[in-house]
Parts: C-alpha cells; structure tokens; sequence
C-alpha cells in the first residue's frame, strides 16, 4: 500500500514541466513584442536618422576626412545615435568630431541660428543645406598651414 | 529575387565548409547531416571572411574578382580531395537521420524561426552596435579602395577600430555578387547566424540524447524576445556564440570515455573533430577580443583536459597537434590584424595603474550585484534560474568528463570578463555593465542550454 502511494517524481518530467511553462510565457511574451511592434512600425515606419546626411556623395566624392561641428552632447542618447548613423552614410568619409581644421565641416546643431552663429565665427563657407538643418561648410583656410 | 541574389556568396561559403568537414572526417565517422550542413555553414562563412581579410592585406583593397577566384579555388581543391584522393561518391538516397522523428522535429524547428524573420522585418538597419561598428566597417572596407587602412585611425574610437574584422568581412563577401552595399546583407548575416546557432543547438542535442522533446531547448532561445532581437539586432554576439558552441561541441566529442584496451588508438572521428575545434576556436578569436580571450581559455582547458585522458602520451601529443595546428593556421588572419594593424585598445585604463581612474571596491560589489540583478532580471524570463534548477535536477551527470569543459569555460570566461571591466577603467561601470554584460550572457546561452538538456536528456 505504501509502495502504492509513494509516487516517485522522475526530476527530467518535472523539469520539462517547469520548461514548458518559460516557454509558455516566452511564447506570450513574444506575440505581444511582435503585436506592439507591428502597431508602432504602423505610425512610424522604420526610421534611420543617417539619411540626413545623405544626397553630399558628389561633394565628398575625394574627400576621405572631414569635421563634424556640433553643440549636441555626444553622451546624450539621440545626438550620438545621428553622429553614429552619419558616420554610417558617409563612409568611406570619417567624421572628425567638432575638428573645423578639414577642407569640408558638417554643421549639425540643435538650432539652425546656432549653426549659422558658428559659421560666421568660424569664417567658413555654406555650401549647401537640407531641410533637416544639416549644414555642408568649406574651410577656406583648409591645407593652408 | 534580391535576396536569392544575396544568398549566393553564403551558399558558395557553406560549399566549401561542407567540403572541408567531408574530407576531415572519414566516412564512417562523419557527425550526423544536420550537424555537418550545420557547421559547414558556419565554417565556411567564417573561411570567406578570412579570404577576405587576407585579401585586402595582398592586394590593398577590395577586389572582388579576386576573392570570388579565391574561392573558386579552393573549392576546386577541396573537391579534388574529397572525390579524387577519397575515391567517394555522392550520396543519392536520403541519410537515415533525414527521416521520420527527427524530420518533424526539424519542421517545427523551422516553424519556430517565423516569428526571427518578421523581428529582423522591423529592425532591418539592426541595432546600435550594428552601424556604430560593425556595418560600419563593412561599409568602409566595400567602399574605400586603397583607403581601407584609414579605418584603423584614432579618430574613429568610437567604432572600436581594435575589434577584428571577421564580421565586416563576412557582410564584404556578402556583397560581393551584388556589389552594392545594401542593408539586406547584414541582415541575412545575423539572420543565418541564429538560425546557424540554434539549429545546431537541436541538432547536437538530438545527437546526444535522441529524445524529441530537446527542440524545447532552441525553442526556449527562439521564443524568448530579448534573445531573439540581440540576435537580429546584427552584432558580433551571435557569430560568437555560434563559434564558441561549435568550438565546444567538437571538443565534447574528443572527451568521451575511453576503455583502457581502446586507449591505444584515437575514437572514430576524434582527430578531425580537433581540427575542427581549432578552426572555430580560431574563428572566434577573429570576431571579437572577448572571442581571442576565450578561445586562449578553451585551449587551455581542453589541453588540461586531453593530457589526463587514458589515451597513450603519443595519442595525446597527436591530438594536441592537431589542434593547435588548426588553430595556428585559423589564426592567421588574427595574427595579421594584431601586429600589422590593430591601433589598440583605445579605450582602455588600467585601474590598478591609474592614479586619475583607480579600482575600487565599490565597483567591484557593483560588478557582482548587477551580475545577479542581471541573472534574474526580466527580460531572461526565468531562463537562468530555469537553467540553475536544471544544473540541481542534473546532480553527477552536469560533470561528465566529456561536457566539463562547458561549465569549466562558462565560469572562468565569466569570471576573466568580469575582473577586465573592474580594472578597466575607462569607462563608467554602471554604464559598461548595462550594455555588455547581457551581451556576454547572450553568447553564453547556447552553450548553458546544451550543457543542461544534454546532461538531463542524456542516451541511457
């Protein structure tokens, strides 16, 4: 009678049970990740913030190091998201972080009047600007010394 | 048509691995199918890479003429080795292992991977890491002709310039018949990469225990979210984590017991799996530094390991041979990036040194409390405790000689990561550990559910 009752649980069955169950609340915990994620690519789809830079190919066509000017604060999420995203477009071109030394220098400010307060300080040349502010300059003095 | 176009170069790699394992085993002791299509792939995406590599070490640049020729090449050898010098014929009928239970297992597991693709749909530019560093790079080298050095400047610390380059180049050869670096290709890399992972994972599984209910095992990894966006997210982890489970998986198959009357000669298929343990091992010294660290520590422990088997001190010496011969000619490429190229670690401040930037004890408690926060932090789902659980359930059989080393590897890895970010100071700590330490874990993964389910599951 005793031998009857006594039920002895085999560990590797009560282990897939326990298994079954994380798998259970993983399953549930995807379909939920995928459902939300589905809803919010709805409103926004996928958004790259390196295509900002783009469209400069034919200006930086030999250029293989230019300056990259900006007030952001690089240990900010976003603004060092953008600079890595622009690094991206851009290569082969490398950014040189707040260097106006280069012949080319892109301006990406957090306000266009800083932008430009920063280029009539710096004496350099807007070549061209997009409609998300971003600001291609030339260094006149570039290669001089 | 876009992606079947892309999948070319990978399917061309996968030739070459298969090639290559075919002829290191001989027939008789060949792994089962799945494992072997498994590993090839892994194998020979990794053999591309390094093609590429030394590529642009020769001839200064990306040419991709060359590296296809390359590759026609040695494909053409391997092939003249396997039919010519073997003397073997193609297979026509089906393989055993292709039938029945073990194929309704492969189809669910097939199943499992929908909701990865739809995932990867929504991230297909990957995640931070992917374009700060390693898309990044690929971009570079495709793009920069005889410009490609200047990716090793300083100024460009932020994309790590000392990591090597075994994923860049994978992406490079990726676009190599396109030749145009589209977005798809890294996304089909970490894509190919966990299904790489996780199908070996099963297949390894099946091998060693024969009990269906092991697809729980991937499945867990697949179903979890946070594993399966790190795993699309187009990092260096999941190439890691492929490599170092392959790397251990062929090492696990050179420890099985011996009797002592069979001690003379090797096992079946023990020397090729050496030599396949060193060319992952070596694989992943390429991928990252953490990669070179561990795949020093893995030979290390297998060494320890093989000198106290039964076998006779030349069998011994033999198989050590083989697999630091593998090893050596697999870390060519590493050997090449380190001394010729590699800027060093720029971001990095020995705190035991550093009178501005010093160690202490409170980074160190740190370390070890977010380790635990890390383990039973929510986005794991109770896997690692799971996992814990499973280590008690397991009692003697988690400690067979043949899988020792996983835990052995697991927690010294752990262990040598772990006291780098205390004396490593360059960085905040909290910060460090909040981007990196699931990473690691990440890569550990697969490895703990094989030593887990393979030890509960074990063939009777």
């Amino acid at each position: 009678m005793k031998k009857a009752i006594s039920l002895k649980i085999n560990p590797t069955y009560f282990f897939l049970a326990m298994t079954l169950l994380v798998l259970g609340l993983n399953v549930q915990a995807l379909s939920h990740k995928i459902y939300r994620m589905q809803k919010a690519r709805q409103k926004i789809p996928f958004l790259f913030m390196g295509y900002k830079f783009s469209g400069l190919k034919d200006i930086l066509a030999d250029t293989q190091i230019m300056g990259y000017y900006t007030d952001k604060d690089l240990d900010e999420h976003n603004a060092a998201l953008q600079f890595a995203q622009a690094q991206y477009i851009l290569a082969p071109v490398i950014l040189d972080l707040n260097n106006i030394d280069h012949e080319y220098i892109l301006f990406d400010c957090s306000q266009p009047q800083i932008a430009q307060d920063k280029i009539r300080e710096f004496g350099v040349i807007p070549l061209r600007k997009n409609q998300f502010d971003i600001i291609l300059a030339k260094n006149p003095r570039a290669g001089q010394d | 048509m876009k992606i079947l176009t892309a999948l070319i170069p990978y399917v061309l790699s996968g030739m070459i691995g298969y090639l290559l394992i075919n002829t290191l085993f001989e027939k008789a002791e060949r792994p089962p199918l799945a494992v072997r299509l498994l590993m090839a792939a892994g194998l020979g995406v990794g053999i591309s890479a390094v093609l590429v590599f030394i590529s642009f070490w020769i001839f200064d640049g990306w040419h991709r003429w060359i590296v296809i020729l390359a590759h026609a090449a040695l494909g053409s050898i391997l092939w003249a080795f396997w039919f010519a010098l073997k003397n073997q014929k193609l297979s026509k009928s089906l393989p055993r292992e292709a039938t029945g239970k073990k194929a309704i297992v492969y189809g669910v597991f097939v199943i499992a991977l929908l909701p990865l693709w739809v995932q990867s749909q929504y991230y297909p530019l990957g995640g931070w890491d992917a374009w700060q560093v390693w898309n990044f790079k690929a971009r570079f080298l495709f793009l920069a002709g005889n410009q490609w050095e200047n990716i090793f400047l300083p100024v460009l610390w932020r994309s790590s310039p000392h990591y090597p380059l075994l994923l860049p180049c994978i992406n490079v050869w990726g676009w190599s018949i396109m030749n145009h670096p589209t977005p798809l290709v890294p996304q089909l890399t970490s894509l190919l990469f966990t299904v790489l992972t996780c199908g070996l994972l099963l297949a390894i599984l099946l091998k060693s225990t024969n009990s269906p209910w092991i697809i729980i095992g991937p499945g867990l990894l697949l179903t979890l979210p946070f594993y399966s966006l790190q795993a699309v997210s187009q990092y260096s982890d999941i190439v890691l984590s492929f490599y170092f489970l392959a790397g251990l998986f062929c090492i696990s198959e050179t420890l099985h017991p011996v009797q002592a009357s069979k001690a003379k000669r090797l096992p079946p298929g023990t020397s090729a799996y050496a030599v396949l343990a060193g060319f992952f091992l070596s694989l992943a010294a390429f991928t990252k530094p953490e990669g070179l660290v561990a795949a020093g520590l893995i030979a290390l422990l297998t060494s320890i390991l093989w000198l106290t088997t039964s076998y006779s001190n030349s069998l011994k010496i033999k198989l050590l041979l083989l697999f630091a011969t593998a090893m050596a000619i697999g870390a060519i490429p590493s050997f090449i990036f380190h001394t010729l190229y590699s800027p060093g670690n720029l971001t990095f401040i020995n705190g035991l040194t550093s009178q501005n930037k010093p160690v202490s004890l409170y980074r160190l408690k740190m370390i070890l409390a977010f380790l635990l926060i890390e383990l039973k932090s929510a986005k794991w789902n109770g896997l690692w405790l799971l996992l814990g659980i499973g280590i008690i359930f397991c009692g003697k059989r988690c400690w067979r000689r043949e899988i020792v080393i996983l835990p052995l590897f697991m927690f010294s890895y752990l262990v040598i990561v772990l006291i780098y970010c205390w004396i490593n100071t360059y960085f905040p700590i909290g910060w460090w550990l909040q981007v990196s330490l699931n990473r690691i874990l990440f890569s550990l993964l697969p490895i703990a559910v094989f030593w887990i389910f393979s030890s509960l599951w074990i063939k009777k």
